[in-house]
């Protein structure tokens, strides 16, 4: 294609002419896009901090395997690496009797209970055991039920529930998304109808100058991607204030509940969220003008 | 330069606009279609143009059989004619400098060349000292002296005039027959559609009278040599 520069100026300067001259549409158009972008940035913060708070309780909070007292000593590092062995286990950690019973001393509360028990120590020796993935909590379980030796303990009811939440927020937010897209180029491609609408006569003219088809339609497509661009460097902004002042919140109310549970960082959220909004942005933009442009200007 | 061969439009409606129509015009003339109204001249400039394609015929322009011309073609066809029409067809958001550049941003052409092409075309048509106005700050044989600009701007070697003096006053009309002829006299091979007796009979040119649809008149004024 030999498209010269000042062509490409020249097109581009009425494309943008075309957002001003049907501003009212642009700004639905515009509009849209943001909402929809707003919802998938929300979503996602959501999401992301969802998951990042659930590694970090999954590198927390594991299964407890008591080991019955028959087993001896030495027989415990076979154990060990069996247990180790099975799929999904990140990590392995031996807590003996003593080690168990010098935690519940450090409670002071218990402190005087367990003075009582001092010669004979009841508590058991156990495994602590970590995953990689708290979904699969459930396999590991069945593996672990298959020593008899063992007696397995741990959290049924939050795991998979934070995973449920998990994937609750991504399938609602997913169909919000995905119409909130559906209506963005809808907009946008009765926005495109609009213009060309407008500019009928426009267009006629030029084509009895011999303008070509690709020059007549540049103009709509530059409207349709400066549209989407803006409707995606907004929600940038919008999500970038919000988080900031989300993380401002949290860090300074809620510090002493939640020491060990971080949030992801606003730059952290920006990187991933921002190539993804203007991806989005731009192309509801060029196909949505592209779609209207197929239908409503024969040239 | 024009050739209609057995040319017949019939539009989907039903209409026939054109039948059975040939007749040949050679590099460098004026020529008039007449013909009263609904006669079937616009269509014949419509299909000069490839506005409209004709039900069966061919239409050689410039040594082009048009009538197989693929879309994509079509504006190389219509740079190669310059069209003026009753209704000036200006952009109303553009100065007249910039109606008549933008002819040339179409094709392409370089800036530097735009700025020496248009002041001398406008100069040529009489319209430069008004090259900052819009087209509703001029009288109607101003506007079609801006169209007229427009269509000879980028040197095409044809000028098609459907009915360009039908919205003026019999003075303004002639000013614009004016420039028509020198136009003509620069080379330029000019086809013009009009109702207007007074004109065709004054000015003694070739003229190609058509009556639905049909030629019913090929003449030549004065010597004039018609056939090739
Ligand atoms: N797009 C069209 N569809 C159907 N009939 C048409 C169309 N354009 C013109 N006609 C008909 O074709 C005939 C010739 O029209 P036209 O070429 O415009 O005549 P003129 O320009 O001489 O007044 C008329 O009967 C007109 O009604
Ligand atoms: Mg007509």
């Amino acid at each position: 294609m030999t498209v010269k520069i000042r062509t490409l100026r020249h097109l581009s300067k009425e494309g943008i002419l075309g957002i001003w001259e049907n501003r009212l549409m642009s700004l639905a158009s515009i509009g849209t896009i943001v909402l929809c972008l707003i919802i998938l940035g929300v979503s996602f913060t959501l999401a992301s901090n969802v998951d990042y708070i659930l590694s970090q309780i999954e590198s927390n909070v594991g299964i407890t395997a008591y080991i019955d007292d028959s087993v001896k000593e030495d027989e415990i590092t076979t154990l060990k690496t069996k247990l180790e062995a099975i799929p999904n286990v990140s990590g392995v950690t031996y807590v003996s009797k003593d080690d168990a019973f010098l935690t519940f001393t450090d409670d002071s509360n218990l402190e005087n209970i367990m003075k009582q028990f001092e010669k004979d120590n009841p508590l058991p020796a156990s495994f602590e055991i970590t995953m990689v993935d708290l979904e699969e909590q459930e396999r590991v379980i069945e593996s672990l039920e298959q020593y008899d030796e063992l007696e397995i303990s741990y959290f049924q009811a939050e795991a998979p529930m934070l995973v449920q939440l998990n994937d609750s927020i991504r399938y609602i937010s997913m169909i919000i998304i995905i119409s909130l897209i559906l209506v963005g180029i809808i907009l946008m491609s009765n926005t495109i109808k609009l213009t060309v609408y407008i500019r009928r006569r426009e267009i006629n003219i030029m084509k009895y100058i011999g303008a070509t088809d690709w020059f007549i339609r540049a103009p709509f497509i530059i409207e349709g991607i400066s549209i989407g661009l803006i409707g995606g460097i907004i929600p940038i902004f919008a999500l970038w204030g919000a988080y900031s002042w989300v993380l401002k919140v949290v860090n300074s109310r809620f510090t002493v509940m939640i020491e060990s549970i971080k949030l992801q960082s606003t730059a952290d959220i920006l990187s991933a969220f921002t190539p993804m909004s203007l991806i989005i942005g731009v192309g509801i933009g060029a196909i949505g003008s592209i779609i209207s442009i197929r239908k409503h200007l024969k040239v | 330069m024009i050739s209609l061969q057995n040319v017949s439009k019939t539009y989907p409606n039903g209409t026939r606009a054109m039948k059975n129509v040939s007749l040949n015009i050679k590099k460098g003339d004026f020529v008039f279609v007449v013909g009263s109204s609904g006669s079937g001249k616009s269509t014949l400039i419509k299909m000069l143009l490839k506005e409209e394609d004709p039900t069966s015929g061919k239409i050689i322009v410039n040594n082009k059989d048009i009538t197989k011309l693929k879309r994509k073609q079509v504006p190389y066809l219509r740079r190669e004619i310059g069209t003026v029409f009753q209704d000036f067809r200006l952009l109303p958001n553009k100065t007249v400098y910039d109606n008549v550049a933008f002819a040339m941003q179409v094709v392409e052409a370089n800036p530097k060349e735009i700025r020496r092409a248009v002041p001398v075309t406008l100069g040529l048509v009489g319209i430069a000292k008004k090259f900052k106005c819009y087209p509703h700050q001029l009288s109607g044989g101003e506007q079609q002296r801006v169209a007229l600009a427009r269509a000879i701007v980028n040197d095409s070697p044809i000028l098609i005039a459907d009915e360009p003096t039908g919205n003026l006053d019999p003075e303004t009309a002639w000013e614009i027959m004016k420039l028509l002829q020198d136009i003509n006299k620069r080379g330029v091979t000019v086809v013009m559609a009009t109702h207007e007796k007074e004109i065709v009979d004054t000015l003694r040119k070739r003229v190609i009278e058509i009556d639905n649809g049909v030629v019913i008149r090929d003449s030549c004024e004065g010597g004039y040599d018609c056939e090739d």
